[in-house]
């Protein structure tokens, strides 16, 4: 499997989500990231941090960026449980919304100014993901209305879907009935519209009119994985991936829900922690995995040729491998910044990956 | 108040702290420090120090709290051992003195031995009668916590390990060259964090990374020597010069501020440090320093005569063995007998003379004089590096011991040898076993990965060794396994690090293949992400046994918060049927009694691939009330009838469903049994009624009764509308025909 070495930086502490915080109110010459770390059973936190963006100054070679990814820790905040979902908004300052393993969506202000006075701050949370016998259920998801920005919506172990509104995450503004699987993942299709994952790896969508009941359910018969993660096309409403715990991602096409195209692919050897279309390049997909690699993959030339696995798709180069000779450990997250093409991911051994596209 | 120093373990081992410990298989009891109340004056020995490592035990023999003169007159003593391989310590009670010696009027004297904070001229009363306690019998295990600075080393060098581990390094050499670097680039990597870090550092954590930084360094200079030493081959470059290579880069003793201070000097030539400067570079093989040194002496030497020698000094300088000039063509030590042909001339010249006896020093260097060489310097790797360098500079690394036996008796003689000296030693004496054995007392890490490389390279060769040079451990494994697994398991004491602990045991043969399989049951699993990695981890790896427990543990977690589904799917993995049958029995009972339950909802959860018994039988169940929800009362009753009929349903269920049937068979419309239906259910209705376990069958059917506690009779009274029911039923299937099953759908539709 062809693989490509991508620059780490180490932390101290497993990073389970990271997210670039791509507001317009930061200078060019920095590039700024939340992420969320943790250590086992306690010290839970939220950082935003501080790069160079060193694509502004000079075209540099890959083995001279190697060395120049030190990013500078401006804040760090407590989180209460550990964060299984993260999602950033830029409405003035960044607003982080979290989804931890107590049921909880959380809020964070992040303020990042040039020097020291940087700051962030917990400003809402509230617990909208629980089992009827009032036993914990983990939010697993979450995800911010396109466009709008004014609402959350959630996913948790409890099978359950809430909205809420970004301005005051308290009050639910709808919830769906039990949909008794276990929803994983949750991406909005368009502002109007849904779609959740679930660990018996259906996708099931969702009209944001009234979420009371699913629209459709759909299931790839060939594989009956738990899917683990969700995303929507940028550009095409019908297109959606999904990623499940056996390495395999899925690209489904749902212009017709009741007999949906879905062809899929297994690019990793574990589990698919998160997929994503490359912003600027939708025919691509970035993923990241258990296995500790993390993959840029033309879907649709991986779905044309009918790639049998990930040996099958490097070789025929379709798919490209990153990774640390560092890291052997779980790639979780993964980030890309559309503006200064740069990936960024985070991983088990603390190391937060970097390579400038 | 008290402090109980109950050993002094090495600088990596000397901060203890049982907060964290949790995991270690062996180490229950954990161990909790810091407790202000059990705080003591050191002994005398420790006084002046700065800084004597102590440690705090609870649950320990003496219990937290305790003040240590209430220990002293329960006459125990405390014995403590520690396993560096696993940075282990235990903890026990020694021994006590028999009630005689101490007896009522006996008056004991504390002495070095036992544990005290008193005074020696305080007296103590031993009581007559003595209590042995649990305690007596009882081994307090912890481990050394790791700090967190160290997590990320600790991750990187695993990663590191396993990309090393598999690769052969004489198979494929470039790839493993390539990845075998990464151990020293990582050490550095993580000591260059250390030494950044440093400034912004609090006073309370300086101690803690000032011992870091020392391990790093240690840890830095002794795998590099190794590498050198054992994993470089002599074609390369000389052992002289990696040796000197070696030597600038880890021994801090040579001060560089020296010769910049020199520079700045006029009429160095006179100053006291000149020439010990000289010394000092000449053997540590520092060619250009002292020939730049030399060479500005001379610009600036007004002297005429001085200025001579110096020049001539200068050409015998100029001919010192270097990497560059030592090429093995076979003829180095040819060329090198020339040079110091060359340099004797020029030290019995008239010309030398002008410098004094100290230039003479400096050429006795030159020419390879041991005995000048050890008089110039108390630093036995500096007068190694000088004689090997002088003498012998192509000496292969397998002929050292000559010149290290030269060195030894001049300056290791002493029984108070350095344990980092003894591993130098090991090591340049190329012996691999002895250098294991250093290292394991030495750090888990650095012994394990030395272990793992030396043994690639064929230096531990269990077939060749002498085995009564290693110390009888009780293990039947090679001497790599027992050092990785010793390592593994001093990381245990850290759940954060359970993948590394995981994948280092997973690479020690059956023995850690073993060890894992009981280990990994007891990683702690706070979320679900975490529950899903360990198990993949098993999964992945065939640990099947361990999966069975951990989606037992996880069966039970799920039930204990009335996930029931979930419950079900790790009870189904961990092949526990009797309890699928229970949590399936608990679903069925809560879906009985409380009606808010969706059934299917709840199964829903359950893949369809999952193929079980119990869970079949809940899914047509939950078929049935859909399909009777929806109106379709023949597909619905066909259900029932297979369920009853099949065998499927447990006969306890067989009330409740006949009960369930009434609907149907008091459906005026359409008739939905036949008579091979009913005859099925009278006779399952008799089965229960003629059961001698009725009581047991009825007992459902209480859910059934809208009264709030049903009597017997009422049970009955419903089994007889049953039985009524089913009779009518019967006399109906003699004259109708059951409506067709499709037609009942598309009339539901």
């Amino acid at each position: 499997m062809a693989r490509r070495e991508i620059d780490q930086f180490t932390t101290s502490r497993k990073v389970s989500k990271v997210r670039w915080l791509e507001g317009s109110i930061f200078p060019e010459k920095d590039l700024h990231f939340a992420t969320a770390l943790h250590l086992d059973g306690k010290a839970n936190t939220i950082a935003i941090w501080s790069c160079q963006n060193q694509r502004q100054f000079e075209i540099v070679k890959a083995e001279d960026v190697k060395s120049k990814f030190k990013p500078t820790q401006l804040a760090e905040a407590p989180h209460r449980g550990e964060v299984l979902d993260m999602r950033a908004v830029e409405i003035q300052d960044s607003l982080l919304v979290t989804a931890s393993s107590l049921g909880e969506i959380s809020l964070y202000k992040a303020k990042v100014r040039e020097g020291s006075g940087s700051s962030l701050e917990n400003v809402a949370r509230h617990r909208h993901h629980g089992f009827s016998n009032l036993g914990v259920a983990e939010a697993t998801s979450v995800s911010v209305r396109p466009q709008a920005l004014n609402e959350i919506a959630s996913v948790g172990e409890d099978s359950r879907l809430v909205l809420m509104g970004t301005e005051n995450i308290q009050k639910t503004l709808q919830r769906s009935d039990y949909v008794g699987a276990g929803l994983t993942a949750v991406c909005w299709r368009s502002s109007s519209s849904l779609a959740v994952a679930t660990k018996i790896g259906q996708v099931r969508v969702f009209d944001r009119r009234d979420i009371a009941k699913c629209v459709a359910t759909m299931q790839d018969p060939q594989q009956l994985h738990p899917l683990t993660c969700i995303a929507q096309h940028p550009v095409e409403v019908h297109r959606l991936a999904t990623g499940n715990d056996d390495g395999v991602i899925s690209i489904w096409d749902v212009r017709n829900m009741s007999q949906p195209e879905v062809k899929s692919v297994k690019i990793h050897n574990s589990v698919v922690w998160e997929v994503m279309f490359h912003p600027n390049q939708p025919h691509n997909l970035i993923s990241c995995s258990q296995d500790g690699t993390l993959a840029t993959v033309n879907w649709k030339q991986a779905v044309n040729e009918h790639m049998s696995d990930a040996k099958d798709a490097s070789d025929k180069h379709v798919a490209t491998y990153w990774a640390s000779i560092r890291n052997v450990l779980s790639v979780n997250s993964v980030d890309y910044h559309n503006r200064a093409n740069v990936m960024i991911a985070g991983s088990d051994s603390g190391g937060i990956l970097h390579s400038v596209q | 108040m008290a402090a109980i120093p109950l050993i002094q373990p090495s600088s990596s081992a000397s901060r203890f702290s049982a907060s964290d410990i949790r995991r270690s298989i062996f180490s229950t009891p954990t161990v909790d420090i810091n407790d202000a109340s059990t705080e003591q004056d050191l002994n005398d020995e420790y006084a002046g120090q700065d800084e004597v490592p102590t440690l705090y035990l609870d649950p320990s023999p003496i219990g937290k709290g305790t003040a240590a003169e209430s220990w002293t007159r329960q006459n125990r003593t405390i014995g403590a051992t520690f396993r560096p391989s696993t940075n282990e310590l235990a903890v026990f009670v020694a021994g006590k003195k028999a009630a005689e010696e101490v007896g009522g009027s006996s008056v004991f004297n504390p002495s070095r031995d036992m544990l005290h904070d008193l005074d020696t001229t305080t007296e103590i009363t031993f009581p007559v009668k003595q209590h042995s306690s649990a305690k007596d019998n009882t081994v307090f295990l912890c481990q050394a916590s790791i700090p967190e600075s160290r997590i990320p080393f600790i991750t990187q060098m695993f990663g590191i390990f396993l990309n090393t581990t598999a690769k052969d390094p004489y198979a494929e050499p470039e790839v493993y060259k390539r990845h075998f670097d990464q151990y020293y680039e990582g050490i550095q990597r993580n000591l260059l964090q250390l030494y950044e870090s440093k400034s912004d550092m609090e006073t309370a954590m300086a101690a803690e990374h000032t011992q870091e930084l020392d391990l790093m360094e240690k840890l830095g200079a002794i795998w590099q020597l190794a590498e050198f030493v054992f994993f470089t081959g002599d074609d390369k470059k000389p052992i002289a010069f990696l040796f000197c290579e070696w030597l600038s880069a880890h021994d801090t003793s040579f001060d560089v501020d020296i010769g910049k201070t020199l520079l700045r000097l006029k009429g160095r030539l006179s100053h006291p440090d000149f020439w010990p400067y000289i010394y000092q570079c000449l053997l540590r093989g520092m060619r250009k320093s002292v020939i730049f040194m030399v060479e500005q002496t001379l610009n600036d030497e007004t002297d005429e005569d001085a200025a001579d020698a110096l020049e001539v000094f200068l050409k015998a300088l100029q001919g010192i063995p270097s990497s560059e000039t030592t090429i093995p063509d076979g003829k180095t030590h040819q060329r090198h007998r020339k040079w110091q042909e060359e340099c004797l001339k020029i030290a019995d010249s008239k010309l030398l003379k002008h410098l004094g006896e100290a230039a003479q020093t400096a050429m006795s260097i030159l020419i390879g004089d041991v005995e000048t060489i050890l008089s110039v310097t108390d630093v036995w790797e500096e007068a190694f590096s000088g004689i090997l360098l002088y003498t012998n500079p192509s000496c292969p690394r397998y002929e050292l011991s000559p010149i290290l036996k030269i060195c030894s008796s001049r300056y290791l003689e002493d029984t108070d040898v350095s344990l980092i000296d003894r591993i130098k030693i090991a090591i340049l004496e190329m012996d691999a076993i002895k250098t294991i054995r250093h290292c394991g007392n030495f750090h888990p890490w650095l012994v394990a990965h030395l272990a793992d490389v030396l043994q690639q390279y064929d230096y531990l060769n269990m077939s060749q060794l002498q085995l009564q040079d290693i110390p009888s451990m009780g293990w039947d494994m090679s001497i790599r396994d027992f050092f990785l697994t010793s390592y593994a398991q001093s990381l245990m004491s850290n759940t954060n690090l359970w993948e590394a602990t995981a994948g280092y045991l997973l690479n020690c043969g059956h023995t850690g293949k073993a060890m894992l399989g009981e280990w990994i049951c007891h990683v702690p699993l706070e979320s679900s992400r975490k529950a899903h990695k360990v198990m993949r981890f098993c999964k992945d790896n065939d640990l099947a046994d361990s999966l069975r427990s951990i989606n037992r543990v996880m069966a039970v977690e799920e039930e204990k918060r009335g996930q029931y589904a979930l419950a079900i799917q790790h009870f189904i993995a961990s092949k526990d049927n009797d309890r699928v049958a229970k949590v399936a029995d608990d679903l069925m009972l809560d879906f009985l009694q409380n009606g808010n339950l969706d059934l299917q909802d709840t199964l829903a959860s359950i893949p369809n691939s999952t193929l079980n018994y119990h869970v079949e039988f809940l899914r047509s169940y939950a078929r049935f009330h859909q399909d009777y929800k929806n109106g379709s009362l023949t597909k619905a009753g066909r259900t029932l009838i297979q369920l009853m009929s099949s065998g499927k349903a447990p006969t306890k269920y067989w009330a409740v469903m006949l009960f369930d049937a009434l609907p149907l068979l008091e459906n005026k419309r359409d008739l939905v049994f036949d008579s091979s239906d009913t005859y099925e259910m009278m006779r399952c209705l008799e089965e229960v009624v003629g059961s001698q376990h009725k009581v047991e069958y009825l007992q459902l059917l209480s859910t059934r009764v809208p009264s709030a506690a049903p009597t017997a009779e009422d049970k009955e009274e419903l089994l007889s509308l049953v039985r009524l029911s089913l009779v009518r039923n019967l006399a109906r299937s003699f004259v109708h025909q059951p409506r067709d099953m499709d037609l009942d759908v598309a009339m539901a539709e």
